[in-house]
């Protein structure tokens, strides 16, 4: 396969679910060496590398107490039963449209949102045993 | 840019742990269109693990059945049941040069390797620990010298 004609161009981020926030973070920052990008009440971004088209390659921590950012987005796998919180692969914006209409033509539930901080768009899907997949790509208008 | 001292430079590698192969490997090739790489039988153990190249560079995921059966599945991970998450592992590169000095580094504060190993066919070099809560990291750097003339 050519590698340009590939759809994913490259993993985007690894999350994690975690217990005890302030210590996931203080060992991915001090011991793993990972510069934060973001830290909030329930979440920590840190930046791993250069990304794909503008993105940057993240690694997140996510506190398992708070569901509200993929409430909705995993079926099948129980946010108890796994420390694996999503993954995301990077696609081209101009790509964008036409993943989420192929995805939806598989009979996938699609949810497509914005993460304005981030200036990037996603999509969430999950995969055959519920594991919780996004497409996502940088898009300098998302503010 | 990465801060200047950041050992690690990307995100290498993203493992799952999988029920039913056939079913998760048609999703990855058919639906997210993704490229085997390579499909390891494994010498002591049932079961199969499978890689897929993502995007241009050395990037991976893979897929690990869960009867796979290795060193990482057994009792090494204090908090989590095996079973219980579907992420086997996640890898970030870093570089040769800071391949031991790194090893050294973590160890001096604590960390337990838990493993260390080669890949002769991804020509690589790597060695794997524990973050705080059970999740199984995996340090690997690219080595040429590694699997040159094998296979």
């Amino acid at each position: 396969m050519n590698k340009s004609n590939r759809r994913v161009k490259g993993l985007g981020e690894v999350s994690i679910r975690v217990k005890d926030l302030d210590a996931m973070h203080k060992f991915y920052e001090e011991v793993v060496g990972l510069e934060v990008l973001r830290r909030d009440e329930s979440f920590v971004f840190f930046k791993v590398a250069e990304g794909y088209g503008g993105h940057t390659q993240n690694l997140a921590l996510f506190d398992a107490t708070n569901r509200s950012f993929l409430e909705n987005k995993s079926l099948g796998i129980s946010p108890e039963a796994t420390t694996l919180h999503h993954i995301a692969l990077n696609v081209a914006l101009e790509d964008f449209e036409s993943e989420k209409m192929r995805l939806e033509g598989l009979g996938l539930k699609v949810n497509a949102t914005v993460h304005e901080w981030l200036h990037v768009r996603s999509l969430y899907f999950p995969d055959p045993e519920g594991n919780s997949l996004e497409f996502v790509c940088y898009d300098e208008t998302v503010r | 840019m990465n801060k200047s001292n950041q050992s690690v430079k990307g995100i290498a590698e993203i493992s799952l742990r999988v029920h039913d192969l056939d079913l998760m490997r048609r999703f990855y090739e058919q639906v997210i269109g993704l490229e085997v790489l390579r499909e390891n039988k494994h010498k002591h153990s049932e079961g199969k693990a499978i890689f897929y190249a993502v995007g241009a560079g050395d990037e991976n995921l893979a897929l690990f059945e869960e009867k796979l059966i290795d060193w990482y599945t057994r009792d090494k991970s204090p908090q989590i049941d095996p079973k219980l998450t579907t992420l086997s592992h996640f890898a970030f590169s870093i570089a040769l040069d800071d391949f031991e000095s790194e090893k050294k580094r973590l160890e001096g504060i604590g960390i337990e390797i838990v493993h260390s190993g080669t890949s002769s066919w991804m020509h690589s070099r790597m060695f794997y620990f524990f973050d705080p809560e059970g999740n199984l990291i995996e340090f690997k750097s690219h080595d040429e010298s590694v699997g040159r003339g094998e296979e």
